[in-house]
């Protein structure tokens, strides 16, 4: 049975500009200990999924559908049930780890924290735990930079605090949402290997968001690419990496190949006004007309009016 | 003179930092200087009064200041010092009361209003509009006299006068602070509304509260002090520097250190918490720090 299966996941808001359809009938699946990665362009709703699970939208946000994680079906939850889940069976890693840390209080207070969110833990207690997570996210030093602040933390150091926040119940799904957009390169590499490291160990199942699709390849089984609020092809990353069918994946990973960047002419369409038909097919070079009437099922993994048919 | 630059790069908890910045700034050390002799002079004010300062001698009426009586006497021979020095009591009392009462009560429900919104959020500032519609001490005036004289009274109705700016103030930095990503961060690890208002918004509001607090002192012991002038607050014989001002009016003419001494002792006071107040909104305002060239 999957961990996590969201079906239907519509997220729509209602704003002057009109109706944005952020998430548009999406469908996934992860299995236990499975890292699914969820690839697209920036504005395509990624995000959004992710913070439809955490049932943390925004007020003016109108969600429809199913989220079935560990029998329990999310949306359905009592606010104080949905609380107990975040944190202790579902966790987040946010984008920008500098903003997430309230610099008020040092990190090893704010790790110390997460542990009391549940549970009764004396102030003793949780501090040693926190100093084995930070030891557990190679922290150096970690008894020295308990007492430390956010800011005297660089960028890929808060990073790992956050991630040793989010794992400091054992999740069974940890959410990452663009963990390392914005860290340096060569910091990236290291929490991605920690990330890594650490959800195999731990047979943590992982949706990792990211527009990154080298980081996709490394680190996931799955990958689903998501295009204007819906999924437009999903499989294992290998199979989808190598052989992609949609046209859109394509030129995903045609716009980072050997021959140069070749960007992806046009833009993601605006959420308001989405294109009738398929949503790709103002960008797709393969447009045919049955692309501009009808909207594509999802077969065989792919969301496409030319794989219909074949 | 050159100031030691390794000293400067140890890393200094925060208070130090706002203890430093509060150095710099002269009238802020005169302001903070004054408020604690007036807090060491409340406390110890039976040790070093010169004279009771009730006790009447109707044979040294109006008296001016001479050895024995450094300040003079009252209409009533009592010696104008030593109910200065006890007014301090009251005075200082009345502030604390007041601004505890005012900033408690008023972040409490800027923070409930800010953070929860809705209909709450309206109720709260509705009645805070409406408060703030009415000057101030002309409020208090009117809630003072309803309840009728006394010190008590006038603490009563200078605190429902004064929670509102505190519950203004509060929202809007809740409003501010409920959208930054701490928050978020604290919702997914599962943390309940109640522990993420107190723990991480309500932090963000301390330094302006600070600050209004001890701006809120000056205004306070300034509003007691006319309540108490025109009646309304502390009754005879309790030496109240507003009161005071009011008995010694009658004799303007024949002895003006009555109200002249008072007088000064309520604007040196009022002056050494504003001149405070502003120092620690600069000290506490991070974005006004300073950067060291080298």
């Amino acid at each position: 049975m999957d961990l996590l299966q969201i079906s239907n996941l519509y997220v729509n808001f209602t704003t002057k500009a009109g109706v944005v359809r952020a998430s548009d009938g999406v469908n996934l699946e992860i299995k236990q200990g499975e890292s699914l990665c969820l690839v697209g362009e920036s504005g395509c709703g990624k995000t959004i999924v992710a913070l439809g699970i955490m049932r943390l939208l925004p007020q003016n946000a109108q969600i429809s559908g199913k989220i079935w994680f560990k029998g329990k079906e999310l949306l359905s939850l009592g606010k104080e049930e949905m609380r107990r889940i975040r944190g202790r069976e579902i966790a987040m890693i946010f984008e920008q780890p500098a903003t997430c840390l309230d610099p008020v209080f040092t990190v090893g207070d704010q790790i110390a924290e997460a542990m009391r969110v549940h549970e009764r833990c004396s102030g003793k207690e949780s501090k040693e735990k926190a100093i084995d997570l930070m030891e557990m996210v190679e922290i150096p030093s970690p008894q020295k930079r308990f007492k430390q602040y956010p800011h005297e933390f660089s960028g890929g150091m808060q990073q790992r605090a956050m991630i040793a926040i989010a794992l400091s119940y054992n999740p069974s799904l940890l959410i990452a949402d663009e963990p390392m957009t914005f860290l340096d390169v060569t910091i990236q590499a290291q929490i991605m290997e920690l990330l890594k490291d650490l959800v195999s160990k731990f047979r943590t199942s992982l949706l990792l968001i990211t527009h990154d699709l080298g980081v996709a390849a490394e680190m996931c089984d799955g990958v689903a690419v998501m295009y204007a609020g819906e999924i437009v092809e999903k499989g294992r990353v290998s199979e989808v990496f190598k052989y992609p069918k949609h046209p859109y994946t394509k030129a995903l990973l045609g716009a980072i190949s050997n021959d140069g960047l070749k960007p992806i002419k046009g833009s993601v369409p605006e959420l308001t006004s989405l294109p009738s038909g398929c949503k790709f097919h103002p960008r797709c070079p393969l447009v045919r007309d049955v692309c501009r009437e009808a909207r594509p099922e999802m077969k065989n993994g792919v969301r496409c009016h030319l794989w219909e048919k074949s | 003179m050159e100031r030691a630059i390794p000293a400067r790069e140890k890393v200094s908890p925060y208070i130090l930092e706002v203890v430093d910045g509060l150095k710099e700034n002269r009238l802020a050390v005169v302001g903070l200087a004054i408020v604690v002799s007036l807090v060491l002079m409340a406390i110890l004010a039976p040790f070093i009064v010169p004279h009771d300062p009730i006790e009447l001698h109707l044979d040294l009426r109006l008296l001016s200041p001479s050895w024995q009586y450094p300040l003079g006497t009252d209409d009533l021979g009592r010696c104008i010092l030593s109910r200065l020095i006890y007014g301090t009591r009251v005075s200082l009392q009345v502030g604390v009361m007041v601004v505890g009462i005012t900033a408690i009560s008023g972040s409490l429900l800027g923070l409930t209003a800010g953070y929860l919104g809705g209909i709450i959020d309206e109720i709260i500032m509705r009645i805070v509009d409406v408060l703030l519609a009415f000057p101030g001490l002309i409020l208090a005036l009117v809630i003072a006299g309803l309840l009728g004289p006394g010190l008590f009274n006038v603490m009563l109705a200078l605190s429902v006068v004064g929670w509102t700016r505190y519950a203004r103030v509060v929202r809007g930095c809740v409003l501010s602070a409920k959208e930054r990503g701490f928050v978020e961060a604290a919702r997914a690890i599962g943390s309940s509304n109640f522990y993420i208002m107190f723990r991480h918004v309500l932090p963000e509001a301390l330094s302006p509260v600070i600050v209004m607090s001890t701006l809120g002192m000056g205004w306070t012991i300034l509003s007691a002090a006319a309540l108490s002038f025109l009646g309304l607050g502390a009754q005879p014989p309790m030496p109240e520097w507003g009161s005071m001002l009011n008995s010694g009016r009658a004799f303007l003419r024949v002895a003006p250190h009555l109200i002249t001494f008072p007088g000064l002792a309520i604007m040196v006071t009022v002056l050494a918490f504003n001149f405070l107040g502003d120092g620690l909104r600069d000290a506490l305002d991070p974005r006004q720090k300073k950067r060291v060239e080298i």
